[in-house]
């Protein structure tokens, strides 16, 4: 027997409410007599315990204890088993998410066993309709109960586990809303590796397990800030019961770093692998030696851009700036029309106010800073902001300039340094951007030579880009939608072979079939995409005894029959009883007339009422 | 004001009447054979007859004119005074229904007959003493007023019969038909008034009135005892043995009023409240030789 509605058993606290009233009414035992003379004296009842219990027992509270217990189990909605020899419907539905791909032995598959299952249900009920249901994020019907079961057999035999993650009991109703709902079949039959959440008793679920796993469950790339290559983040997770001398293998398609891990049994972990080297935008994580289920030994990321710095250059080159720039981060130039980073504007007297972070070096640009005539100096560096970030690590006092130009703020920026009230660094911090000004043209000073040169500019160039990796990060699941909107307009989309994908135009998402690196072309750039089979398909396969399953031969041959309707009757009939005896009646009744029957009848019922 | 008795109720007593032992020396008109001699048969009064009255005095003239069949009463049958003397001591309201309430029904009844027989009925309530009463008068206005006393009655206090009895016999001067409604639980002894009433002359019926619980109480562990008319308290647990001793008691309390009345020729009933009161007066009366 089995609960479909266990929750409702917490109404059983209800017995503390009326065993409460029961005590607060009979604390004392009380009667009123008309001649005490007739008691005085009387030798008391040496009372066993037992009699002192039975005499204690009020049968009223006994019979309301009995009556709440019953109409609570009714409410529970118990069902037990009896035994069937022919359905009237049948649906099967096999679980193809990516983990029925795991091994249980070298030639064998989870979903090969769900196969095998499925067959005997068809062989069982050779002549019962039979509905077919891959059930994944993405479910399909696979048969329709109109087709035979030869027919049924070969596409169940032909049907292969997908990369998706787990469909749920919404997935489920939804596709069995085609053919009337899960409660329109007298069977319903859920083949899986896993239990399904909040899934109705009536669903009969058969487990099918097996094969050893350990896997990446998660898995990301940061670029380093303050300095060159990036940082993976790994996790890993050990779900077998032993130790696993294990090597982790992170590359980027051109260099690659590894790191050996010992994982402790049924333990996850998470590792920081630096990755000095790497100057890639698609890595990929990968666990060796691979185990039953390779689909999460090798996990993909993709960042959207380049690590390189890119970098628009205007007015005069100057090889020193570069230097410095590129001792902080790989540089790269671009055009004038290309999407940049950051813009440089040296040696410029005026420019027109251009959209994104831009460095400033002797240069003027419209709403921000105007240059006037260079003046001759005097006095020594005034440093205003001893703590901002931007000079940290910079010794001002270094710096030596023969001339500054008058330089005018016209956007109320922030002076961190000046000579003789002639600013010498400003910087605009605005919400979509970053703006920083240095006054002195770098060939009239010595700070190209000097050490702290390329501190100052790390400090610039990390304040004004600004563009680290999100903290978190969603992983693209195969089956799952991923956004293409926000990239620019659409040229193609290669999917993880380099093979173009169809899009329907004015598509905003798109569903990857399977895990790898994708590139969507755009008119602004190739975006690498990651797509990896859902981390929740490398969780523990669930052990048959853990789950509420059915064995095989209850599974073919037994339904459901409900048993609230008996337990609700038993309820009623105990409260009848409790009333009864309430109103004092004996049994056999000796009532005098018809008329004390009604009103005894009319009694109980009020008192049901 | 309570209804004690309907008229279904008292159309199904209309058929009884007292039986009285001796001749009694009433000087109104009623239905018992006066002592006095040499007075012939004169019309007195009519009532309504009731199966087994003798059909001679069945007035047929009336019948013919109102189509009611009444009765003819003569003068030389004597009325009788019924006294009515019902304990309302605090331990007569015990019981649902109390046994006040079942002696208050069996007191109406028997006024009733009383009454339709042509006989003076008194209702004498007592506790400690006398209570307010009602005197003896007949016709069958007089059942109003003792019904409204009836529905007053507040049983309360302690139990004395011997001073009521006492007090009973200062009021009354006419010897009668004396009902003694109590349930006697008092240690009390009641025999010395008892022996007063039958110095007087008067015809005593007994009834004692308990509850079937009083009667056969049901264990209850240990408990609280209370009487209802002292308030005195006493715990005690309350199983098989002590039951078989208080039944002991009981019986012992009961035949020895029992046998002192019969030894006297005073007729004794006992009347749980859960008895039928037309059992009572149609079964019980009859055997016992009260009502015929």
């Amino acid at each position: 027997m089995s609960l479909l509605n266990p929750g409702t058993l917490y109404l059983l606290f209800l017995s503390g409410v009326v065993l409460l009233l029961f005590f607060l009414r009979a604390r004392e035992r009380r009667r009123e007599v008309s001649a005490l003379f007739l008691w005085e004296g009387l030798k008391g009842d040496p009372q066993s315990r037992a009699t002192r219990i039975r005499q204690q027992i009020d049968w009223l509270l006994v019979l309301q204890l009995l009556a709440l217990a019953a109409l609570v189990f009714a409410l529970a909605e118990p069902v037990r088993r009896v035994s069937v020899s022919r359905l009237s419907e049948l649906a099967i539905v096999i679980d193809g998410s990516a983990s029925m791909q795991t091994s249980v032995d070298e030639e064998t598959t989870r979903y090969d066993l769900a196969i095998a299952e499925a067959l005997e249900l068809l062989e069982r009920y050779p002549s019962t309709p039979t509905t077919l249901i891959q059930l994944s994020e993405q479910p399909r019907i696979l048969a329709s109960p109109d087709m035979s079961h030869e027919d049924i057999a070969n596409t169940l035999q032909a049907s292969a586990p997908t990369f998706f993650a787990d469909g749920s009991i919404d997935d489920l109703s939804s596709i069995m809303s085609v053919f009337g709902g899960l409660a329109s079949h007298e069977r319903v039959v859920l083949l899986s590796d896993h239990a399904l959440e909040a899934a109705p008793t009536t669903l009969a679920v058969r487990i099918v397990t097996g094969g050893e796993n350990r896997a990446l469950s998660a898995f990301t790339v940061r670029e380093n800030l303050s300095g060159p290559g990036a940082t993976a983040f790994v996790e890993v997770s050990n779900h077998t019961d032993e130790y696993q001398d294990t090597r982790i293998r992170i590359s980027d398609g051109v260099n690659q770093t590894s790191i050996s891990i010992l994982l402790n049994p049924r333990e996850t972990t998470q590792y920081v692998v630096p990755f000095p080297t790497s100057r890639g935008t698609e890595f990929s994580a990968s666990l060796s030696p691979t185990d039953d289920f390779p689909l999460d030994d090798i996990r993909y990321f993709a960042v959207d851009r380049p690590l390189d710095l890119r970098v628009r250059w205007a007015g005069t080159a100057n090889r020193y700036l570069k230097a410095a720039l590129e001792a902080v981060t790989p540089v790269t130039l671009v055009g004038g029309d290309d999407e940049a980073d950051l813009t440089i504007l040296y040696d410029v007297a005026e420019f027109r106010n251009v959209e994104g972070n831009v460095l400033l070096i002797h240069a003027g640009m419209d709403d921000y800073v105007e240059l006037g005539p260079d003046a001759r100096l005097s006095g020594s560096i005034d440093v205003l902001q001893p703590q901002s970030p931007l000079l940290a690590g910079v010794d001002a006092s270094s710096f030596r300039f023969t001339a500054l130009p008058a330089a005018t703020d016209l956007a109320g920026g922030s002076i961190l340094l000046e000579q003789d009230r002639h600013p010498l660094l400003i910087v605009w911090e605005e919400a979509e951007r970053t703006v920083a000004f240095v006054g002195p043209d770098l060939m009239t000073t010595n700070l190209p030579i000097v050490i702290d040169f390329p501190v100052l500019i790390r400090n610039l160039v990390t304040r004004l880009t600004r563009l680290p990796a999100a903290s978190t990060y969603t992983w693209n699941h195969a089956g799952g939608a991923v956004a293409l909107d926000g990239l620019g307009t659409i040229g193609e989309l290669l999917d993880a072979d380099d093979r173009p994908l169809a899009l329907p135009a004015g598509a905003s998402v798109f569903h990857p079939e399977k895990p790898g690196i994708y590139r969507l072309v755009t008119d602004r750039a190739t975006y690498p995409i990651a797509v990896n089979v859902s981390p929740e398909e490398s969780r523990d396969p669930v052990p048959a005894s853990s789950v509420e399953a059915v064995d095989r031969s209850q599974l073919l041959d037994t339904t459901l029959q409900p048993l609230w309707p008996w337990l609700a009757l038993l309820g009623l009939l105990l409260l009848l009883a409790e009333g009864v005896r309430y109103a004092g009646f004996e049994w056999p009744p000796h009532w005098p007339s018809w008329t004390a029957r009604l009103r005894a009848v009319s009694f109980i019922s009020r008192r049901a009422r | 004001m309570e209804r004690f008795v309907d008229e279904a109720f008292l159309e199904r007593l209309a058929n009884l009447r007292f039986i009285v032992k001796g001749r009694r020396k009433g000087h109104l008109s009623g239905t018992h054979v006066s002592p006095r001699s040499g007075i012939s048969l004169e019309f007195a009064d009519y009532r309504q007859y009731a199966p087994g009255d003798d059909f001679r005095y069945i007035d047929w003239n009336i019948y013919g004119r109102l189509d009611r069949m009444l009765v003819k009463t003569f003068v030389h049958e004597t009325d009788l005074p019924v006294y009515l003397l019902v304990d309302l001591s605090g331990s007569m309201q015990l019981g649902s229904p109390s046994k006040a309430r079942y002696a208050a029904r069996l007191s109406a009844a028997l006024a009733y007959l009383g009454l339709r027989s042509l006989d003076r009925v008194g209702l004498y309530p007592y506790s400690e003493d006398l209570a307010s009463l009602v005197p003896p008068r007949h016709g069958m206005a007089h059942f109003g007023r003792i019904l409204r006393a009836l529905s007053e009655i507040d049983p309360g206090g302690g139990t004395s019969f011997d001073t009521a009895v006492r007090g009973f016999l200062n009021r009354t001067k006419e010897s009668g038909l004396v009902f003694v409604i109590s349930d006697f639980m008092t240690s009390e002894s009641c025999q010395d008034a008892f022996a007063r009433l039958l110095h007087r002359g008067d015809e005593v019926v007994v009834i004692q009135i308990l509850h079937p619980e009083e009667i056969a109480p049901t264990p209850s562990g240990t408990t609280r005892l209370v009487d209802v008319e002292t308030g005195r308290r006493l715990t005690l647990t309350i199983g098989k043995r002590a039951l078989a001793e208080y039944d002991a008691r009981l019986r012992e309390l009961r035949s020895g009023l029992r046998e002192f009345l019969t030894e006297r020729g005073i007729p004794y009933f006992l009347a749980p409240t859960d008895l039928p009161i037309e059992r009572l007066l149609h079964e019980t009366f009859r055997t016992g030789g009260v009502l015929q």
